[in-house]
């Protein structure tokens, strides 16, 4: 059995050739990086300037052995723990959106996972100005206990919007709250990719 | 009957000739610090809503960004 034999039919060789950029590695980032490598996702470009801290654990995917560690680096190795072949590229760098465009060069899909509301948006209108064409999967709203009515996901154009839009982190962040649009923000992108990939299929370029 | 810009899939706004994104955002009172506006799914950058103009029946989607990740 391999780890892929009960995916979706059709999904996994349409995702082993997709390559998702992940702009931040914190609670966000790093559970929609392990829930896009259980999908079957070939590749993924990690950047955070962060080590692992204690207080990550409370909701991210990380262990007490990877304190210390840069965050890209401790990512990378929890992820090929579950996948040996997905390929990683890991840039420990505090991104300027004058880099957005080189580092994500080949990135199909971005998934949005920055704590600070300004980087947010910058990174949104980076993104956006530099790949029109490609989607951006980002996060608002995640903060705060319960409240799965008031999660949602939005979309205009090419920008998805995953969370319920209001909550602060002045509120305290917990595990399942964020890992529930963590995951909202995976499953939007493997849908957009698979689909994409269904329609090249369907409609070969000549 | 005037054209109607649909804000956010459950606003309206009563259009008219000139209207700016930000004359939307004002009209609505959305006074969010920080926020990402489309019309029509293209993304407005911030320093452009007082100059760029919003066709009639436009679609605009206005997403509040909190902080937390």
């Amino acid at each position: 059995m391999g780890i892929f034999d009960r995916n979706v039919p059709g999904s996994t060789e349409i995702l082993r050739g997709a390559t998702v950029g992940i702009a931040g590695c914190g609670g966000l980032g790093s559970q929609a990086a392990a829930s896009l490598v259980r999908a079957g996702v070939g590749r993924l470009i990690l950047v955070d300037c962060d080590r692992v801290e204690e207080s990550n654990l409370n909701r991210q995917h990380y262990f007490l052995e990877d304190l210390g560690r840069p965050k890209t680096e401790a990512l990378a190795a929890r992820l090929r723990s579950i996948e040996p072949e997905v390929r990683i590229t890991s840039l420990g760098i505090r991104l300027t959106p004058a880099e957005v465009p080189s580092v994500f060069a080949e990135a199909e899909v971005l998934i949005e996972a920055f704590d600070r509301a300004e980087a947010k948006r910058w990174l949104i209108e980076a993104w956006c100005r530099a790949f029109p064409d490609r989607l951006i999967v980002a996060a608002s709203g995640v903060s705060g206990l319960g409240r799965n009515e008031s999660l949602r996901v939005r979309r205009s154009g090419m920008i998805v919007m995953c969370g319920d839009g209001e909550s602060d982190m002045a509120e305290g962040l917990c595990a399942p709250r964020v890992a529930v649009v963590a995951n909202l923000q995976a499953n939007a992108a493997v849908e957009h990719l698979v689909r994409r990939g269904m329609e090249r299929a369907e409609w070969p370029r000549c | 009957m005037a054209p109607v810009l649909i804000v956010n899939e459950r606003d309206r706004v009563e259009w008219r000739d000139g209207m700016t994104v930000q004359d939307v955002l004002d009209a609505l009172r959305y006074d969010y610090v920080l926020m990402t506006v489309t019309v029509d799914g293209a993304l407005v950058p911030e320093e452009e809503y007082s100059l760029r103009l919003v066709p009639d029946s436009s679609k605009l989607a206005v997403f509040h960004l909190a902080h937390g990740g």
